[in-house]
């Protein structure tokens, strides 16, 4: 019975052999995924905000905003989600926000009104070409508007003739986004630079942009970046405009992802909008680029803007908005956590624990290859009689 | 060093002892590895690599000096030929920092590639350590042979395959949204080059040259490419695992498979070499940004 017994735990330990070493692979297997699926559940990025299919987002210092939307034009309050219907008489094509509860909307019609929180504002003008894009700045009652039309740049002010101060097919137009930078604006493919914004110049050593060029924006260094229909994103590093970034056809026989907006945060940050690869940030004038948590965002993003002061000081505040096919989005911009103190005590004993499961490891591993070696002897000799 | 030098492996058995060494070295590499993120603050520097070349070289050297651990010896050194010069080259990225200069570089992209040149040649001597010992050296290892018109051939095709594959995929799927052309604008992209080339070489060398060479001496010559193709998709996550690179290990372990079979049907690692010289390129230029977000 004592032998049978021995012979019975022996034969199991021949068996359990091969099993520890399997559950010790499935052990390893599963330690390096846990970090993998730790990682994966990190806090979001981007938060779901108000139900609208926006297809444009004006950018502001304010905290309020104006959205274009396919049911309407709407104020929007990222912070609180509120939302807050613009009573026009016709759909907008544009829009722009000079300060707090103040902007501007350029109807269908030509009509380029004044809208506040309240209501409706003056008329600023009625232009006989379409609007494609405006921007504004100044106070709600004397602001400074240029409008990107298709028969050239007209800069509107409360109480006096539109003036149009250059000719040609003019596609987009940026408002300073801090004091002492210029306006930008893109009129037959040409760049144009204003420091007034009532006076405009062709800006040299910049090439000529393909006429569908739509996406403009200016940077808080003043760095502008452009991106052009091919995919191709330029910025303005040292002089003119440089090839900055190549977006790259989405696969098969998708071509390339249009880009549709993008979106200042701070002095050296943006965010570009695109329809197949939803944000991509760069956080160094346009040096690197990374996408932007792509998982909680749609594919197709029609419209990027940043909200708050985003400009203000080394802390940017305030909120990127994204607009997706169904709703908007939301980024809230926020500093870097504080890097961690180490103790010189706490140190030591990390290390200790170090090295001492680094020796475990190698007995560990030296334990393995004698107790696998010596079933290998015991193979080679053959079974004892 | 004992008479056999590196030691000697054991003739192929059936069943699972065959593979017993190396799921015994790999149990205790895990603990090497994992064991300290137990009690380690994940946001403090941690000396993972050093970890798995002291765990690695000691079980060489005790296998070298105790007999019955002798055979596993080769498998040791193995180990050891991917951990050693992959911690030289995080301590001279590193050291370099601190001199200005340096190879007539000062910026991090030179640093990076002068690390990884002295990286590829520490591998080299390693792998030339591994052919002189050992009494039947791969072909594959043997580097300096001419490569043949097949070789040539199996290299360029290849890699246009491989980016013609790379571009059809769906680009969420890779990651590769754009290309951020200043980053990659000369000098930049020079330096990137010859940092994608020597690491990528140092790689096939550790890989498919000796430790593929070191499998096959045990395992059938497909046990051993799937065996290699897992360490190195391990190996990916193992240098980079709490990071968002662990969604491309299946990727990294299918391209192990296809260049260890590259390497065995052909002979030579130069086609491996190529071809994953022109994938690192592929991945560092137009993927590895967008996978690693921020």
């Amino acid at each position: 019975m004592i032998a049978l017994g021995r012979r019975r735990v022996r034969g199991d330990r021949r068996r359990g052999g091969p099993v520890a070493l399997l559950a010790a692979a499935a052990v390893t297997a599963g330690s390096l995924l846990a970090p993998v699926v730790q990682a994966s559940g990190t806090t979001a990025w981007w938060r779901s905000g108000p139900r609208l299919a926006a297809t444009a987002i004006a950018a502001t210092s304010a905290t309020t905003t104006l959205v274009l939307a396919r049911t309407g034009t709407y104020w929007v309050t990222p912070g609180t989600g509120r939302v807050r219907r613009v009573p026009l008489g016709s759909p907008a094509a544009a829009i722009a926000v000079t300060g707090a509860g103040a902007g501007v909307a350029a109807l269908a019609d030509g009509e380029v009104q004044m809208v506040a929180l309240g209501g409706l504002g003056t008329t600023l003008a009625t232009l006989s070409t379409p609007v494609r894009a405006l921007a504004a700045i100044g106070s709600a009652a004397d602001p400074i508007v240029v409008v990107a039309t298709a028969g050239g740049l007209v800069v509107l002010r409360p109480g006096r003739v539109a003036a149009r101060v250059e000719a040609g097919a003019a596609t987009a137009v940026v408002a300073p986004p801090a004091p002492g930078l210029p306006w930008w604006a893109l009129v037959g493919g040409r760049l144009y630079g204003s420091r007034t914004g009532t006076a405009w110049a062709r800006a040299r050593h910049v090439p000529a942009l393909p006429l569908a060029t739509r996406v403009l924006a200016e940077l808080g260094d003043g760095t502008l970046l452009a991106a052009e229909p091919s995919g191709l994103v330029l910025a303005s590093a040292g002089h003119g405009l440089t090839p900055d970034l190549q977006v790259l056809p989405a696969g098969g026989l998708a071509g390339v992802p249009g880009s549709t907006g993008i979106a200042a945060v701070g002095p050296t940050s943006a965010y570009l909008a695109t329809l197949g690869f939803a944000a991509l940030l760069t956080p160094d004038d346009g040096y690197d680029w990374y996408r932007a948590a792509p998982s909680q965002l749609p594919a197709d993003i029609a419209a990027i803007a940043s909200v708050g002061p985003v400009f203000a000081g080394a802390n940017p505040q305030g909120e990127v908005v994204a607009a997706g096919p169904r709703r908007l989005y939301l980024h809230r911009l926020q500093s870097l956590p504080a890097p961690p103190i180490y103790t010189g005590g706490t140190a030591m004993l990390e290390g200790a624990g170090t090295v001492a499961t680094t020796v475990a490891a190698i007995l560990v591993g030296l334990c393995g290859l004698a107790i696998v070696g010596r079933r290998r002897g015991r193979r080679r000799l053959g079974r004892p009689v | 060093m004992s008479a056999t030098g590196l030691g000697r492996s054991l003739p192929a058995e059936p069943g699972l002892g065959r593979i017993g060494p190396l799921l015994a070295i790999l149990a205790g590499a895990a603990l090497a590895l994992l064991g300290p993120r137990l009690f380690g603050d994940p946001l403090s520097s941690d000396p993972d690599a050093w970890r798995l070349t002291a765990y690695f070289g000691a079980l060489w050297l005790c296998a070298v000096a105790v007999p019955r651990l002798r055979s596993s010896a080769p498998l040791a050194y193995a180990f050891a030929t991917l951990a050693l010069p992959y911690s030289v080259w995080i301590l001279l990225l590193g050291w370099t920092a601190t001199l200005p200069g340096v190879l007539g570089t000062a910026d991090s992209l030179g640093r990076t590639a002068s690390a990884a040149v002295a990286e590829l040649v520490l591998v080299l001597v390693m792998a030339a350590g591994y052919s002189w010992r050992c009494p039947s050296p791969a072909p594959a290892l043997r580097l300096l042979r001419l490569p043949s018109l097949r070789v040539v051939l199996v290299a360029g095709l290849g890699s246009v395959s491989f980016l013609a594959i790379g571009f059809l995929l769906p680009a969420t799927l890779l990651g590769r949204e754009g290309v951020p052309l200043l980053a990659f604008a000369p000098p930049n992209i020079f330096a990137y080059l010859v940092a994608n080339a020597a690491s990528a070489m140092a790689q096939e060398v550790q890989f498919r040259g000796v430790l593929l060479a070191e499998l096959e001496r045990v395992h059938p010559w497909v046990t051993a490419v799937v065996l290699q193709a897992a360490v190195f998709g391990v190996a990916h996550v193992a240098v980079q695992y709490a990071g968002p690179a662990a969604s491309f290990i299946p990727i990294v372990t299918v391209l192990g498979l296809i260049w260890g079979w590259l390497t065995r049907w052909t002979d030579s690692l130069w086609p491996a070499i190529v071809i994953h010289i022109v994938a690192d390129l592929f991945i560092t230029i137009a993927i590895l940004g967008g996978l690693y977000g921020l």
